[in-house]
């Protein structure tokens, strides 16, 4: 049994409430026109929802747009916010809800696409295996090793439904409690506990190569 | 005996810290003695820990300076006003006729019409006995100033047997989203 876990997931709650308080005071900030609050409210949570952006989009690229339209959106709808929920729930809102509309773009595009491939082209089922590479195939650099396996965490995120990815991303990456990840989403929490043990359930199956052996953090 | 799904749950909200202290002290008493409870929790904390690594690794490729200077350039972007007043729908006025604007707000169709002006075009002689108080007699439409709307221009049989113009303007402005 591992105590630190569940320990860590309320450390990390606790952290979150104090700054509630200065969020609160620097979402007044921005909405009466500081613009060096907006700032601080960007470098306090950018890299965070980068990485939410990051589980659900498909590259850096599309993760950088979702950000940026996310904070553009936080600027121009500060006025709204009244500070009934806590800032980053409204934040990873906005991100979640830009990440999720951008993949749907850009799946139906890749439809499109490659329904016009089909015409023309022979199906090729070659590029299938790269998306998961082979542990006995990885270098065995831990640098090299994480990338491999950050790729392939992205790859099987991707064939998460939307709604299980959501979650699993809110809850891994973020840290978000139950409570926090029904606000976020707008389902009930019972909900967020059904999608996330599903969500898990499938990212083990997906990523057993790499779960099935001694942790990853401490090669 | 706890069904399946209540144990998986219970498991989950263990790893996740969102049992009550007593009943998570009495899960982890209960998972001593079952060794898939505890392998399930070891894989959930590898899942946990690879994608909290990566995601680390993802946050460190920012440039936040150039990610804000992107995201005040769209904050500055130029924003096409959408409220600008409509100029108002006119007539040119025809010397020597008499002219007469009548307004109606007409919400009809999909178009949603928003005003209908009549004028008749019919001799100068004077107007038709009995006929409408808001019906012009004697005018010539020459020119229709449709302003920031579209529009159409018709003529149709009077009850009379009169020639009507019939100018038909829409309340949809041209060019805004």
């Amino acid at each position: 049994m591992n105590q630190p876990l569940s320990n860590a997931s309320k450390t990390k709650e606790a952290s979150t409430g104090s700054s509630k308080k200065g969020d609160h005071d620097l979402v007044q900030r921005v909405q009466a026109g500081d613009t060096a609050a907006f700032r601080a409210l960007f470098d306090k949570y950018h890299r965070r929802a980068f990485a939410v952006a990051m589980g659900v989009v498909k590259n850096e690229d599309d993760a950088l747009d979702a950000v940026q339209v996310a904070f553009v959106k936080v600027h121009k709808n500060i006025h709204k916010f009244e500070g009934s929920s806590s800032f980053y729930t409204w934040l990873y809102r906005i991100v979640m809800n830009v990440s999720i509309d951008h993949v749907r773009r850009t799946s139906r595009r890749k439809n499109l696409d490659f329904d016009e491939r089909a015409l023309h082209e022979e199906s090729q089922v070659a590029g299938d295996g790269a998306l998961v590479p082979s542990v006995t195939n990885a270098n065995p650099g831990k640098a090299a090793l994480r990338r491999e396996l950050g790729t392939a965490i992205q790859a099987a995120l991707q064939e998460l439904p939307e709604h299980h990815r959501a979650v699993i991303v809110l809850r891994e990456i973020e840290g978000m409690s139950y409570e926090e990840m029904a606000r976020t989403l707008d389902v009930p929490k019972g909900t967020v506990m059904s999608r996330l043990f599903h969500a898990r359930k499938k990212m083990q199956a997906s990523l057993a190569p790499y779960l099935s052996g001694e942790a990853v953090s401490e090669d | 005996m706890e069904s399946a799904k209540t144990q998986d749950e219970k498991l989950q909200m263990l790893f996740d810290g969102e049992l009550a202290p007593e009943e998570e002290a009495a899960l982890r008493r209960s998972l001593e003695s079952s060794p898939e409870g505890s392998a399930q929790l070891r894989e959930w904390e590898q899942l946990r820990a690879a994608m909290k690594n990566v995601s680390a690794d993802w946050a460190e490729q920012i440039d936040s300076d150039a990610l804000f200077a992107r995201i005040e350039a769209d904050l500055s972007a130029p924003v096409i006003p959408i409220d600008r007043p409509a100029p108002q729908p006119a007539l040119r006025e025809v010397p020597g006729s008499r002219e007469r604007r009548v307004w109606g707000a007409a919400a009809i169709g999909f178009a949603a019409a928003a005003a209908i002006f009549l004028a008749v075009i019919a001799s100068p002689e004077g107007a038709a006995p009995g006929g409408s108080p808001g019906v012009a007699r004697g005018s010539e439409v020459l020119e229709v100033d449709f302003g920031a709307n579209t529009g159409t221009i018709f003529e149709v049989e009077g009850g009379a047997g009169e020639s009507l113009a019939v100018v038909w303007i829409d309340d949809e402005e041209v060019g805004l989203p």
